[in-house]
């Protein structure tokens, strides 16, 4: 796995959401996970910025979906996680738990651990 | 589609000259005149009390025979005041112009669809309309800014690409 393939802690936080809404990932939905889950809202602009960017990188593929009158006849784009995006994924996750080890204290904003 | 049907509106044709019942006619296209003389504007999406009983009032006086120019102007005024709040209920023309202009055009129309989405279906029920118009305002700003920030990138990546076509035929000759 390459350098360029660790992600950022925007498309980590997307790639997260796409798993968890599976086949329903689109903008709207993939925004409201992470506003549910992170309290943090996340503009149009940064997701579809960031969806477009991991396309690229071959870590999620698109397709068209159906137009609804509440869009105003316009059509959805759904993403889904690829195999790289998925192997990205694990890697990311794993160099996390691998640098946070042993760090829960001071994580969880206690003094026990003093170095 | 117009559903102009009823004795009560054909003998209206009567009271008015024909340029004042085409008017009418336009108007009243969405609407359907029961056999008993009531009228439903089929707009149900934005249909509220206060205009039920403006059209219930109305439809009293059909009823009665007694209606006058005035009446009319009012149920007028009242189908005018439909469509508006209808057109109000839209995303800002603006900040969609403003986005389409802007925008790559492999995204636009999905993002568009998004905030419509968000906005009917989220925003504006929850917070009224003046606070779902700013929001729209700022979330196509953002999706501006993104939009073009990724398009200085594709242009900064083509300049460099350029550059370096250029040194590698500068090379060459």
């Amino acid at each position: 796995m390459g350098k360029g393939d660790y992600l950022g802690e925007f498309e980590h936080i997307v790639l997260l959401a796409l798993l968890r809404l599976r086949d329903n990932a689109y903008g709207v939905t993939i925004r409201q996970e992470i506003r549910k889950r992170t309290k943090r809202e996340a503009s149009i602009g940064s997701v579809y910025s960031t969806l477009s960017r991991m396309e690229q990188k071959g870590f999620v593929k698109s397709r068209v979906g159906e137009a609804t009158e509440e869009r105003g006849g316009r059509a959805k784009k759904y993403f889904v996680i690829t195999a790289k995006g998925q192997e990205a994924l694990t890697q990311t996750q794993t160099a996390l738990s691998s640098m946070s080890f042993g760090l829960d204290p001071v994580l969880e904003g206690s003094n026990v651990l003093k170095i | 589609m117009s559903i102009l049907e009823g004795s009560t509106l054909r003998q209206l044709n009567k009271s008015f000259n024909e340029i004042e019942f085409m008017k009418i006619k336009q108007k009243y296209r969405n609407a359907i005149v029961h056999s008993d003389g009531s009228i439903r504007y089929y707009i149900d999406d934005v249909l509220d009390e206060n205009s039920i009983e403006i059209f219930d009032s109305i439809t009293n006086q059909i009823k009665k025979n007694e209606i006058k120019h005035e009446v009319i102007r009012e149920y007028l005024n009242a189908v005018e005041q439909l469509e508006n709040s209808k057109i109000k209920d839209k995303p800002p023309e603006g900040a969609d112009k403003l986005m389409l202009t802007i925008l790559p055009k492999d995204m636009r129309e999905f993002q568009l669809g998004d905030l419509e989405e968000e906005f009917r279906t989220r925003i504006l029920p929850n917070h009224g309309l003046k606070y779902a118009v700013r929001w729209y305002w700022i979330q196509a700003g953002w999706a501006v800014l993104f939009g073009l920030r990724s398009q200085l990138a594709n242009l900064i990546g083509l300049g460099l690409l350029t550059k370096i076509a250029s040194w590698f035929v500068k090379k060459g000759g």
